[in-house]
Parts: C-alpha cells; structure tokens; sequence
C-alpha cells in the first residue's frame, strides 16, 4: 500500500480507490479533474468494471430513492446492491452495483459500455459514502466544511435547500490568511486516534470547492436565517436530530448503522453547537469567522 | 387482544441522551416497510419501548404510560395507538396475533 504525505489523485479521506474493468472498457482516469487527492493511510476501495447483466434476479429489494441514488437491494448475504437508472440522455441504461466485500470490493456492471466513464461521479460517491461507516471508519456528512486560520475544522451540516453552498460562497469571500473552505456538499468525518477529523471530498455543490484537506473536527455550525448575523448555542439533542437528516445510513446492516449512530453521538457531544443565523451578504463569512474564534475555547499554546 | 413486541430489525443507540432508533431495512416484498428513517423517541415513546421488550398489548402499554407519567387513561392510549401505528409501519415491532 502507498504510504506517506504524498496526494493520491484517487483518495479521498486516506482511502484510494483502485479500478479494475475488462479490457476495452474505459475507466476513470481521475475522480474528478480539480480533485487533487489525500494522502494515502488506509487500504483502497477496489470497483470491478465491466459491461453486462444488469438484472436484479436474485435481490431482494429493500427501498426506492430519488434519484441519482437509484433502488437498493440486498443479496442472499444481506449486502448492498444498487440499481441505477441512469441520469437521464445519453446515460439512460440502467447499472448495477454489487458488493464483493462490503466497505472494500464492488462490481458495477453497465448496460452499455460508454457509460461506464459518464457515471463515476455517481458511483464513486454512493461507494464512498457507505463505505466509511461499513469500514467503521467514518460518516458522510452533507455539509458544508471549513478551516479556521489557527487550523482548527469546522462542519456545518445541512438537508438540501438548508444553505450549505449560500454559506461557502460567503466564507469564500472572507479574506483571511488560512481560512479554507473544504467542502459544500459531502464531506468525510472520521474516527481517529486523536479525535473526530473532517476532510474534503471531490462532490461539491454549486459553490464549487472541493478542497483536499482535512483538520480536526471542532465545532458544528447549523445555519439559520435572520436579519443580523448571530451565533447562539445549540441543544446537543436538537443538533444530533439535524445531523442524523444529513448523514448517510448503512441502514441495511445493523452494526455498521449501530456504529454511524455512535459517531453521531461522540460528534455532538464533543464538540460546540452552534446555530448561525444571518442573511446572506457581504460580510455574513467575516462575521461567523470572528464569533467562532470568539465563541470556541481559547487553544492550547 | 393482539399483543405487540420489539423485533430484532431496529438498531437504537442514545445519541445526547436520547433514544434513537433505525429500523433495518430486511428482506421484504411489502414496499411500505422500504422506508430508511429514524425515530428519536419522546418520554413516553422511551417508557413503550422499553415495555416493548417482551410482549404487551394494548391495555398494558396505555397502563404503562398512565403509571409514569401524569396523563389520563384515554390520552395514554391515543399515544400508544400512535406509537404502535408508526413503529408497525417501520417494521421495528411486530404484532403477535392472540392464539
């Protein structure tokens, strides 16, 4: 296994992912052009391509998601398959994940072969996101996620609509010295030795920053609206409750939705919550930078 | 009377002291039950969960609730009816049909 600082384009959260496909068969050649990738800590994610039987003969379903998700099975050993619909012209065949080794080796098999290459983003991410927690390595948040100048990680979770990319556009705009906005549509939390980290991952939104870095996971930012920008506490059961809508359940394999439940609670209960309540403007990120710092325990030095 | 019980296919984990459960999605044809959703349970949903551990039907669940808390007889069990009707659905307990 690759080891040490050095990025691979192919990892996100120290797992890359390895490509395998029959031959002929295009694959990715990256994640996505501007992923710069992490450092490489942990063993790889292994996707199977190849071109060929799509049918769900055989799988049991076990619940039908909007799209681009598609519907979700389980085999005879209870792990994950995923029917895929396509995203609409020109991808309109539909696909199918397997699981070979739940956390670790998938299969994708395509009803045509050029869409193998079209829907990466899609099934990276789907991947991805489960894999964490059956790796009991982590959780995917749907949020918003940046860094402090003194280093110091901050997420910011939120449903669709919530205002994940309106916030990074305005931290965007702070001009700050160390300030980095790492995500604002999926970011990676995991569980390390020295405590909860947060870490970019190639899917974002429309603000359009998906940033290679990771810090240490210390406050939760829940945004809200109102007229002057304000910083108030947060119960930890109503931030729990907002975090669970945000995460991605394995919610077919009871230890690992056991252990995503856990990290729910060790992040909540470890760390300051917040609700930001502002209307968006141009100094609305300056002005949650200076009452973080002013809000969050002073650091060690 | 029909008697209800706890079925194996719901993780609850205490999450900022509070009781959150996840109904696991099993191998079913019934496509109400294809639903991913959590629950965190009130008070009340707490003391029926944990009666819930071995069989008890309705008369007890509403007995149950009207002894921990203070809450007439006929409001407990529009509660329990309510806790009942929305964990079935989730498959997290089951009804045990009288022998």
């Amino acid at each position: 296994m690759p080891n040490g600082d050095a990025p691979c384009p192919f990892a996100i959260a120290g797992i890359p992912f390895v490509h395998r496909g029959e031959a002929g068969l295009l694959l990715p050649e990256c994640i996505t052009p501007d992923w710069k990738g992490s450092r490489v800590t942990h063993e790889p994610i292994c996707v199977y391509h190849s071109v060929g039987d799509t049918s769900t003969d055989g799988l049991t379903p076990i619940i039908a998601t909007p799209l681009p998700l598609g519907d979700f099975y389980i085999d005879a050993d209870e792990r994950l398959a995923i029917k895929g619909r396509g995203a609409g012209e020109p991808v309109d065949r539909p696909q199918l994940l397997r699981t070979r080794r739940s956390g670790f080796e998938y299969t994708i098999n395509y009803g045509r072969a050029s869409d193998a290459l079209r829907m990466q983003w899609g099934w990276h991410r789907t991947i991805f996101m489960f894999a964490l927690p059956l790796r009991r390595r982590g959780l995917s948040l749907h949020a918003t996620a940046f860094i402090l100048p003194d280093g110091r990680g901050v997420a910011c979770p939120g449903v669709s609509g919530a205002g994940k990319s309106t916030l990074a556009r305005a931290m965007l705009q702070v001009e700050r010295p160390g300030l980095t906005v790492i995500g604002d549509d999926r970011i990676a939390l995991t569980s390390e030795s020295g405590g909860l980290r947060l870490w970019g991952t190639p899917w974002h939104s429309s603000a359009g920053t998906s940033v290679a870095a990771d810090a240490p996971c210390n406050a939760l930012v829940f945004v809200g609206h109102g007229d002057r920008p304000t910083l108030a506490p947060m119960s930890k059961g109503e931030a729990a409750r907002r975090v669970l809508r945000t995460i991605a359940i394995p919610f077919w394999d009871a230890a690992a939705t056991g252990f995503a439940l856990e990290m729910v609670n060790q992040l909540v209960t470890s760390v300051p919550c917040f609700e930001f309540s502002y209307a968006p403007g141009p100094r609305a990120g300056a002005a949650l930078v200076s009452r973080l710092i002013a809000a969050l325990p002073a650091l060690d030095t | 009377m029909a008697r209800f019980v706890r079925t194996a296919d719901v993780v609850a984990r205490r999450i900022a002291g509070e009781l959150v459960l996840v109904p696991i999605a099993v191998r079913t044809d019934d496509a109400e039950r294809r639903t991913a959703n959590f629950y965190v349970l009130n008070g009340s949903g707490e003391v029926l969960w944990e009666r819930l551990g071995s069989p008890a039907d309705i008369e007890e669940l509403t007995s149950e609730l009207v002894s921990h808390f203070e809450v007439g007889a006929e409001q407990a069990r529009g509660d329990v009816l309510k806790f009942l009707s929305e964990l079935r659905e989730s498959g997290a307990i089951v009804t045990l049909e009288p022998n």
